[in-house]
């Protein structure tokens, strides 16, 4: 059994290949026409939601990150997303890439920018921040 | 690249690369970038700081302790820049 890519489990994996060049990193993520959000986003009109095209970029930044610092099996979340553009809609049996390049690394944070093809069509581009620590302030 | 900043060049700066609670121009040279007596910025408003004086004057803080000293005020990140624009 292949060792899953990120910490996630099986139903919110939405990377499929990973490939670590220096500081960059490549996934992909082949757009099962069967995948849940299909049905109802929208019916009858199938595209990938714009948010998980965000997560999909922000898990191949997580694999570069952790993947980096040899710490694969290490969570890592979502601090910011700054500057997301949607350039043309991903529809079902399309397989995405997304190339995710580091920008800084400072203390818990590192922020990344990352591009999403189809193809030769560009889907979606924008920053990322990442954190080691999970936001949650104390209440009250 | 830029050789030498001012404190209104880094206020322009600030008001483009963090989301401001108050109009920039009220900002002084001394007013504390983080705390509840400052701004109150936090750990990604530096980060978004310090990506921005890489990419204008090819300066990198490395790590947090640089970042904290180098932070406090827009009159010491001036300072700071400055110093370090003249030992280039």
């Amino acid at each position: 059994m292949n060792r899953p890519l990120t910490p996630h489990g099986p139903g919110f994996r939405f990377l499929d290949t990973f490939e670590c060049l220096e500081n960059k990193g490549i996934g992909t993520w082949h757009l099962d026409p069967n995948l849940w959000f299909f049905k109802d986003h929208f019916p009858g009109n199938p595209i990938a939601p714009a948010a998980l095209l965000m997560e999909f970029a922000a898990q191949t930044a997580g694999s570069l990150w952790m993947q980096g610092c040899g710490e694969p099996d290490t969570a890592v979340f979502v601090a910011s997303i700054d500057a997301m553009r949607i350039q043309s809609a991903a529809l079902p049996d399309e397989t995405l890439t997304t190339t995710v390049t580091l920008v800084k690394e400072l203390g818990p944070l590192a922020q990344f920018e990352f591009e999403v093809t189809t193809g030769p069509l560009a889907v979606a581009k924008g920053r990322i921040t990442l954190s080691r620590q999970l936001a949650r302030p104390e209440p009250g | 690249m830029e050789k030498e900043t001012s404190v209104d060049i880094l206020r322009s700066m600030l008001a483009e690369n963090v989301m401001l609670k108050i109009d920039a121009s009220t900002i002084s040279e001394d007013t504390p970038l983080f705390g509840a007596e400052g701004l109150g910025l936090d750990s990604l408003d530096a980060l978004q700081i310090i990506i921005a004086v890489e990419k204008k004057y090819g300066i990198s803080i490395g790590d947090a302790t640089t970042a904290r000293d180098a932070l406090q005020s827009l009159g010491v990140l001036r300072d700071w820049i400055n110093a370090r624009l003249a030992t280039a």
